[in-house]
Parts: C-alpha cells; structure tokens; sequence
C-alpha cells in the first residue's frame, strides 16, 4: 500500500509525496507530459535530444550535475515515446537543494550553441552505440514505422535517422521549452525520508512562482485499423535469424490492457511459461523467446520477439508461435495457471514497493494517466479478471490481420565455431 | 521573488549507519547470516559455496553445475520445478564466480516455507539431466555468438584475456568450444565434489527471516568429509601490452586501458578508489567532462576498480567513441591521468567528490537487498564491517595533497595497457 498525499500549485502543478522513514534516502521525480509523440515527423528525436540538453546549466545555476553531485546524488533521466523522466536520490537532509535544482530548469534553461553542439554530437554517439554498432541494433528503427503508419509511435525515441538530430537548431531548443516544460505540463513525486508538509512548502517556496504555460492541446493522428498481415524482411550480419511479431493492443487505460499484460505473461514469464517449456524445451525453435507489452498510453502492441535456433526455418518458427497464440484463444487458461499469473503479480507489485525511487516514478506515471489512485488498486483490477476475459482478449488481438511480423535474417547463417 | 542565486545549505551525513547481518552457528552445523530489514513483504536467500571457475579444467563447468540445479531432481522434471517457483511469483539465481558460487531464491516471505523446502530438493538431490543440459549448451553458445558481436564484449574480453592469458582464472571470459564440450559426467563430477557435501553458508535477508531461519534450522545439513577444499588462486602472472584489434564494420571502436593494480586489504585501497572516482567514476568525472562533455566522442565512459581477490584487483577505463576520434580519444585520456599525477585536485572538486561518494555510499545499504549485496562483496574479499567504516572515514579525511601521489603510483601513464577494438 503507497499512502500519498497530493497538492495542485496555482500555476497547474501536480505535487505528490510518499514518505517512508525506514530509508535515509529521499526520491525526487519529475515527469514532463512530452515524449517523441509530440515531435514534428521532420524533427524526431528532439524530445530525447532536449533532455540531454537539460544538463546543460539553467539561468541560476550553471552546472547542474556540479550541484547533484556535491549534494550527494545520483540522479538521470529517460525518454519515451510518452514521457519525459527526471530523477533524483540523495540523502534526505538535501531536500530543498533538489528542489532549487529542479524549479530553475523549468524556470529557464542556459543553453548555447557550444552546449547544443556537444549534445548533438553525444546523442549521435548514442545513437551508433545503441542502435546501429549492435546486432539487431535497427530493429525497432524499421520496425515501427511498419507497425504504425499514421500514430507517432512510428518512430523511437532516438529519432527517424541522425540527420533530423544534426539539424536541431537553437530556435527548436527554445521553443519546445517553452510550449512543454511548463508547470502544468509536468508532474512532481517526492518519496522517501521526507514530510508532507514540508514537501508541500517547499514545491510552493520554488515552483509557486513559476508562469504557468499554455494548455497543450494533444490531438495526435489516430492509427488506423490494423486489418492486414504485414511483414518486413531485414538481412544483415548477426549470428542468429530473429523473429519479432507485433500485435496492436488497447491503450493504457483501454478494458483490454491488463489482460493483454496478463497474456503475455502467460506465454513467457518464467521459465514454466508456454513459449519456454514448448517453443524452447520441447520443439528448440528458439534459443530465447519473449513476449511483453510496450505499456504506451495510445493503443500499443503487445510483442513476440525470439532468437531462432540454428537451422530453423523462421516461416515454420512463425507457425509454431502461432499455433500457441491459436491454443490461448482456443482454451481458457486452468484455475492453477490462472493463480500462478496473479500471484506472479503481486510478487512484482511488492517488490516494487520496496524502493523508494521505483514507487515515485509509478505513481507519477499513473498521476500523468489522471488517476494516481491506481497504484493502489490496479493489483485488485487484475484480481477481478477472469480467465474468460483472458481468452476474449486473445480472440482479439492474436489475429494474423492484426499482426506485423519482421523477420531479422542472419546473412551469413553458415558460421560455424 | 525568492532568491535564486543563493543555494540552499548542503550537508552530508556525518555517520552512516545501517544493518549489519548477524551470524549464527546452527545446531547442525550451518552458519546462517541474517539481516532483518524492510518494511515489505519479501525474503532474499542466498546459498553460498567456496568453489567456482578456479575448481574446473573447463571453466565452463562450475557455471553450468550452479545453472543446472534447478533442472531437475530424483522426484520432479524441470518443468515441474519451475512451474512451482512461477506459481508462488518466486525466482532464483545462480552465481559463480572463481571462488564464490551459489543460488539465490527471492520470494514474498508468505511462501517461503513452500520455496525453501524445494531449493533443499535442488542442491541436495540434482540429476542434471542430458536434455535441458543439451537446451542449455545450444541456447548458450548462441548467446555467446551474440555477444561477440559487439565491440564493448569483445574489447572486454581481449583486455582480460591480454592480461592475464585466455585460460587463466582471470584472463578467461566464456568460449563457445567450451560450452559445446560439457558433459554431464563432468557437471556431476563437480557437484559430487565442490557442492552435494561441501560447506555452504547462508545468508537470509528482508522482512520475517525467522520463518526461513526455522526451516534451516531443521535442514539436514552434512558435510562430507570427501568433499574437496577449493583450489588456492595461485599468484597471477599479468602482462602489460598495447594492442589493436580489428573488427570488421565497426562504426565505432572499444577503447580500455588500465593495469592489475592492489586489492581492498591494501592500505591504499580506499585512496584509490576515491582517486578512481575524480578520473572516471561518476558523471562530473575528468574523463566524462573531457571526453563526452567538452568532445562530444562518445556516450560514456568510465574508469573502475574491479576486486578479483582481497589482495588483487584490475583498474580500467573503458569507453565506445566514433572509429574517426578513437586516437584522439586514447590521447585525451592519457592528458587527464597525466595532468591529474601532477597537479592537485582543488578543494571544492573533490568536496564535491567526496559528497557524492557518500551520498551513492547511503544508496549501496538501502533496502534489504542492498545491504545483502554489501555482505557479500566483505565476505568475498574476507573483510569485515569495519572496511566500510574505514571508508567513509578515509573519504572525510583526504586531501587534495594525499591524493595526487596516488595518481602518480597507481595510474602512472607510462606502464598501463591499451586495448582499441574497432576499425582504423
């Protein structure tokens, strides 16, 4: 159970705290509402370019990893297709240090052309070590604008292709500050060895002076229908041949997303999983198969994605995960297999609780979603699931015309050591 | 308004404290550890051998013995093991090392009865079948290959494998040849040998560990007097070498340099890990600041101490920069070693060092499974609690003048390897 209490500042903040005095640490989290999907198509990658450039110096401080640092910090942040994420831990003693840091970068950045181009060049680093120096390093680059075609999930968060990242100019910079990082526009969670009401001062104290922002209007183009197979075919030089398969699901809130979770962990979590004992064990079609949920706030996908055995046909691998997709849809899950998944869980539910920093960052999530009363009760939605409503969402969503399917294709498939 | 320029007072806590595991010799024998802490629900229970890699002729085997526990035993298949762990939300872990292995469970402490009376199934009664042993070498060997594709294993694995030998305990990283030429005869062996009636000892951490210390209490704990007493880490023999290697395609190249350098019993220990952090140990680091900060090479880089045993460790600095700027990178990185062997650090950057050095000290022994980790890194390198004490004390009293001649004995410009992984 996460006891929270919550205040709305005047210029529109949402503040939260959670304390928790068993720790001598407290969490600092601060979500902004942007992510990739609010980019223009021809500038994607900005939303994760911008939050590299939010170390770069605000207008009171100068170097803010300096003062993160000397108060005792360890602190980053990510990047999704929904969110921006900025976190801090430190020792609790250095609250209101945190809270000068964090107020003066929404207030105002310090950013230069020295500093932008510096950025620039790391995120384009970034960008060969993560997605084009890795064996199927591409993959979700090629992937997504297959999966989607009109919803900008179509692309990631490191942007279409490193051009669009060379191009940022300082005008886009001060701009998309300007429009996001807004207090109305942003969500502050505060957990761990900390008051209430000293929490609530101090967000009054540093953000109560800060403009409120224009009200953002998000209206981001509605994917059509998924009524089609679709399937894209990459080769290149990796060792092994990879299958990934995308099913379109309900968004985060949508009736079908817990079972959609719940499904996919039926098919792979844990080695007592479906696709484990029969794709892995029994049949060796796969040396590892996973399947997930991307967990976005639009509709998402649920993915299939598995490393082929050596001499596998892909087109035979496909079927057999298909065939497992046809038995969930076939047959409800048994009364044991259903008590497994929930107390799989509850398992991970309490063991999320027991850090400080993961239960700011869930609740500021869910506080994004408009309803932070779900890190409470979402454990008790899933509680009330039934595996019929599990086979109506299979019926659903594991359909071939609702599918795109890559095949990741080893070049030289002869290795051999 | 309120006044933005003047920051607020920072202070960092002036004594840590925390749990500390408590030791109990059982009846029957067993040293249990515990650390009572959290407020949730949950059990972390580590099983823990003194064998590993350094017991094996294939050190592939050790790894493979832990793994394989689980995969079966005289009265349930793999599939029904794993199906009980799932059912309860459980999981483990298994670990090796070259001298310290084990199994980890972590459950919600509600279930511990249930889990904790299969894991006694699993290391006492394993049959290692041909099957899921097969499973594993195939999906294994695949993993392998997989990793040997990308320029930060592969650069890790020659940096080690140059300075210590490929076969050494310490040069070795694992070979698909190795994992294909496994058998089970051998993994038995092993487990006949170093597990079935060899010493362990057990560390129980989280909320409620009475209810796993009772079941431990009742264990059917034997040692056998046939067990054989893990093999003495001979004294590493290392070389010092400059190296390029090539990778076809690459588009970026994997750089490290470094050296074995002293152990955590060495008096100097702490000075340098502390001098280790002001090079290349956190984001505001000379390296960080240089290299990605100013340069723009690269999207990390790092410089660590790694223990290997109490007397020995490697110090490297690792990073992956554009294969255009990898020289330049290499240079940048010696001036900042060379410039920090000369000139004092000032004050206020290694205050700031200091602080945040005991600020990621208090997140290393917060939660339970936390202070289970720092347990096991003193018991590992045979040191006691007061290690940290001396740490936090060593980290409030250095000065700049005490530290530059750590840089100038430890990261000495002149007698460090350099690895580059990549294309020229």
């Amino acid at each position: 159970m996460v006891n929270y209490s919550k205040q709305v500042l005047k210029n529109g903040l949402e503040v939260y705290c959670v304390p928790d005095n068993t720790t001598g640490l407290a969490a600092f989290n601060l979500l902004y509402k942007v992510g990739a999907r609010d980019e223009d198509s021809e500038k994607t990658g900005f939303a994760h370019l911008f939050e590299h450039l939010m170390f770069a110096g605000s207008e009171n401080i100068p170097a803010y990893d300096e003062v993160t640092q000397k108060m005792g910090a360890e602190n980053n942040a990510f990047t999704s297709n929904d969110i921006t994420n900025y976190y801090l831990t430190f020792p609790y003693t250095n609250l209101e240090t945190a809270f000068w840091l964090e107020s003066d970068r929404m207030l105002g950045l310090n950013i230069n052309e020295k500093s932008l181009e510096v950025q620039r060049n790391v995120v384009i680093e970034e960008f060969k070590q993560r997605y084009l120096n890795q064996p199927y390093g591409d993959a979700w680059l090629k992937f997504r604008p297959v999966a989607y075609q009109k919803h900008p999930y179509n692309w990631s968060t490191i942007g279409k292709n490193i051009k669009h990242i060379e191009d940022a100019t300082l005008e886009d910079v001060t701009s998309f500050f300007n429009k996001y990082y807004t207090p109305n526009n942003a969500i502050l969670v505060v957990s761990g060895n900390v008051e209430a009401h000293n929490v609530f001062d101090l967000a009054e104290k540093w953000f109560g002076d800060i403009p409120k922002g224009i009200e953002i209007e998000r209206n981001y183009p509605i994917e059509p229908v998924h009524n089609e197979y679709r399937k894209l075919t990459i080769e290149a030089e990796v060792p092994a041949n990879q299958l990934t398969l995308g099913f379109k699901m309900d968004d985060r809130l949508g009736s079908g997303y817990l079972s959609a979770d719940l499904l996919s962990n039926v098919l792979s979590l844990g080695k007592s999983s479906r696709f484990y004992q029969n794709l892995v064990l029994e049949k060796k079609l796969f040396s590892s198969v996973d399947a997930y949920i991307l967990g976005s706030i639009d509709p998402g996908l649920l993915v299939i994605t598995g490393q082929l055995s050596e001499n596998i046909n892909i087109d035979d691998a496909e079927k057999a995960v298909f065939d497992e997709l046809e038995a969930v849809i076939e047959t409800p899950v048994d009364n044991l297999e259903f008590e497994k998944l929930l107390n799989q869980i509850e398992a991970q539910h309490v063991f999320g609780e027991t850090n400080c920093l993961h239960v700011a960052m869930n609740l500021a999530f869910y506080a994004m979603l408009g309803k932070p009363e779900l890190i409470n009760t979402e454990l008790n939605d899933y509680n009330t699931l039934t595996a019929n409503d599990l086979q109506r969402e299979a019926k659903r969503i594991f359909k071939r015309s609702n599918c795109t399917s890559l095949h990741y294709m080893a070049l030289n498939t002869t290795k051999n050591d | 308004m309120i006044n933005r320029k003047t920051p607020p007072p920072i202070t960092v806590p002036d004594k840590i404290s925390f749990d500390r595991a408590e030791k109990q010799l059982l009846e029957n024998g067993l040293e249990l550890f515990s650390i009572e802490a959290g407020l949730h629900d949950v059990l972390g229970i580590d099983f823990i051998w003194k064998t590993g890699t350094v017991d094996c002729t294939n050190q592939m085997v050790a790894k493979t013995a832990f793994k394989m526990l689980t995969e079966g035993t005289s009265t349930k298949k793999s599939s029904e093991i794993s199906s009980i762990f799932d059912f309860y939300g459980a999981y483990t872990q298994s670990f090796s090392g070259t001298n310290f292995s084990g199994i980890s469970l972590y459950c919600l402490s509600k279930y511990v009865s249930e889990l904790l009376s299969l894991v006694f199934e699993c290391i006492q009664q394993p049959i290692f079948p041909e099957k899921e042993l097969s499973t594993y070498i195939q999906n294994k060997v695949q993993k392998i290959r997989l990793e040997e594709e990308k320029v930060g294993y592969l650069t890790r694995k020659h940096f080690y494998a140059k300075t210590y030998g490929e076969n050494s305990v310490f040069g070795y990283t694992q070979k698909t040849e190795d994992v294909k030429s496994i058998t089970t005869s051998e993994v038995k062996a092993f487990y006949e040998d170093h597990i079935k009636s060899s010493p362990f000892f057990v560390l129980v951490t989280g909320k409620d560990t009475k209810l796993a210390i009772d079941l431990f209490k009742k264990y059917d704990y034997k040692v056998s007097e046939n067990h054989k007493e893990t093999t003495e880490i001979a004294t590493t023999n290392s070389s010092i070498f400059t190296e390029f290697m090539d990778k076809k395609g690459a588009i970026q190249n994997g750089i490290r340099l470094g050296k074995p350098t002293v152990g955590a019993k060495h008096p100097d220990y702490h000075l340098l890990t502390i001098a280790n952090t002001v090079l290349g140990g956190y984001f505001g680091s000379r390296l960080m600041a240089n290299i990605r900060e100013d340069k723009g090479y690269t999207y990390g880089i790092f410089s660590t101490i790694r223990p290997l045993t109490p007397h020995e460790s490697i110090w490297f600095i690792g990073t992956e920069v554009g294969s255009d700027v990898s020289d330049a990178a290499v240079a940048e990185i010696k001036k900042e070693i060379k410039i920090l062997s000369e000139e004092p650090v000032s004050l206020e950057e290694l205050t700031l060092v200091k602080n945040y050095l005991i600020g990621s000290f208090l997140s290393k022994v917060d939660g339970a499974f936390a202070l289970a980790d720092r347990f096991k890194e003193l018991h590992h390198l045979e040191l006691e609690y007061s290690f940290y004490d001396d740490y936090i004390e060593t980290i409030k009293a250095v000065t700049p003048e005490i530290l530059t001649p750590i840089f100038a004995k430890y990261f000495n410009v002149d007698s460090f390897s350099t690895l580059v992984v990549g294309s020229k």
